[in-house]
C-alpha cells in the first residue's frame, strides 16, 4: 500500500532513475568505445640491406720496401711488394706519398734520385718515373678480390745529379697505398 | 397441476430452444469477423556484411633488398596494393626496423640509409631508414574498392666522401619490415 509522496514511491522512483540511468551509461559506452570495424593487412618482411666490405693484404705492411744505404751514383738498388686484393669489391687502387724527409733538407737527395714503380706481376709495365722528391702519387691497377699484383720500387742515382754536398745526405718516403671499391 | 407442468415444461423447452437459436445466431453475428484485408510485404531485407581485404603485390616478401652495398649505392623497386574488398578502407603502413649489425667500426646503417617512398612524382616519407615514421603509422588515406596505389621505394647509401669516410658501414646490416593496414 503506497501513496503519492510516501516514501516507498520515493525510493522506488529513484530506484527507476538509477536504473534508467544505468542504461544509459551502458548505451553511451557502447557508443564510444565499441570502435569495431574490419581491417585487412598484409605485409612485407625481409627488406634487408647489407654492406660490403673492402680490404687488401699488403705484403710488407708497415715495413720498408727498399733500404738503399751507401747508394753510389749511379747505383740503383729495388724492392717489390704484393697486394693482394681482399673483401667483396674490385678496387681501384692508389700509390701515393705519406711524407717525404730529406736530411738534408738542402740539397735534398730526393731531387737527386729517380723512383720507377713498375708493376710486375707479368711483363713489366711502368707505372710512374721521375725524381723522387716530385712523386706525389699515381694510381695503379683495378685488383679483385683475391687477386694478386705484384710492384717494384727502384731508386736510381744518376750520376748526373750527382754532388759533392750530397755525400752523405739521406732520404725516408713512405708510401701508402689506398683501393677504392669499383 | 400436471399438464401445466407438462404445458409450462414445454414452454420452457421453446423458450430455451429460441435462446439457444438466438445465442448461436448472436454469436455468428459478433464471432463472423468478416472484413476486407489489404496486405503488403517487405521480404527479403537481407543484411550482408561487407568484406575488406587488399592485396599486395609483394605481400610476405620483401620489396627490396641490397647486399654487398657500397657508398654511392641506391636499389629501387615497387610494390601495388589494391583495395580488392568491396567497401572503402583507411589505408596506413607501418615500418619496423629488424635485425640491425653494426659496420665493422660501429657504422649504423639505421642512421645512414636513406629511404625514400613515392607514389609517382609524389614523395610519401623521406628521411632515414631508422628514422620514425609519424605515429601510429603512416596514412595513404581512403581507397574505394578497387583503388589501386603503386609505390616507388629508393634505399641509397650515401656517398660519405673520399678516404674512406664510410669505412665504418663496411658489413653493416639491417632489415626492415613494412606493413600495410586497412581499416574499415
Amino acid at each position: 500500500m503506497s501513496y503519492k509522496g510516501a516514501p516507498g514511491t520515493k525510493v522506488k522512483k529513484a530506484f527507476l532513475t538509477l536504473v534508467v540511468l544505468a542504461l544509459l551509461a551502458v548505451a553511451l559506452q557502447s557508443l564510444v568505445f565499441s570502435g569495431a570495424n574490419f581491417t585487412s593487412t598484409r605485409g612485407n618482411p625481409g627488406n634487408v640491406f647489407t654492406a660490403g666490405t673492402l680490404s687488401h693484404v699488403n705484403s710488407k705492411d708497415g715495413q720498408v720496401v727498399l733500404n738503399a744505404a751507401n747508394l753510389r751514383p749511379g747505383q740503383s738498388l729495388n724492392g717489390s711488394l704484393t697486394i693482394t686484393g681482399g673483401g667483396d669489391f674490385s678496387a681501384r687502387y692508389t700509390i701515393s706519398k705519406v711524407s717525404l724527409t730529406d736530411t738534408p733538407a738542402s740539397p735534398a737527395l730526393s731531387a737527386a734520385l729517380t723512383l720507377t714503380i713498375d708493376d710486375t706481376t707479368g711483363a713489366a709495365v711502368q707505372e710512374w718515373s721521375g725524381a723522387a722528391s716530385t712523386f706525389s702519387s699515381v694510381t695503379i691497377d683495378t685488383i679483385a678480390p683475391g687477386a694478386t699484383r705484384t710492384y717494384r720500387f727502384t731508386l736510381t742515382y744518376p750520376t748526373a745529379t750527382a754532388v759533392p754536398a750530397l755525400q752523405g745526405a739521406s732520404m725516408a718516403l713512405r708510401l701508402q697505398f689506398a683501393g677504392v671499391q669499383q | 397441476m400436471k399438464r401445466m407442468k407438462v404445458l409450462f415444461g414445454q414452454r420452457r423447452m421453446q423458450v430455451l430452444l429460441t435462446l439457444a437459436v438466438l445465442l448461436v445466431a448472436v454469436s455468428v453475428v459478433i464471432g463472423s469477423g468478416a472484413n476486407f484485408t489489404s496486405q503488403s510485404a517487405n521480404p527479403s531485407n537481407v543484411f550482408t556484411a561487407g568484406n575488406l581485404s587488399h592485396s599486395n603485390s609483394k605481400n610476405g616478401a620483401y620489396i627490396l633488398t641490397a647486399s654487398l652495398m657500397k657508398p654511392g649505392d641506391t636499389v629501387t623497386s615497387s610494390v601495388t596494393l589494391t583495395n580488392n574488398g568491396d567497401i572503402p578502407g583507411a589505408f596506413s603502413f607501418t615500418k619496423t626496423m629488424g635485425t640491425n649489425v653494426l659496420g665493422l667500426t660501429g657504422g649504423d646503417f639505421r642512421t645512414k640509409l636513406d629511404l625514400t617512398i613515392k607514389e609517382g612524382a609524389t614523395t610519401i616519407w623521406t628521411g632515414k631508414i631508422g628514422a620514425a615514421i609519424p605515429a601510429p603509422n603512416m596514412d595513404l588515406g581512403t581507397w574505394a574498392p578497387a583503388a589501386t596505389h603503386t609505390y616507388d621505394f629508393t634505399v641509397t647509401f650515401p656517398d660519405g666522401g673520399s678516404g674512406g669516410a664510410d669505412n665504418a658501414y663496411k658489413s653493416a646490416a639491417i632489415t626492415v619490415v613494412f606493413d600495410w593496414t586497412a581499416v574499415s
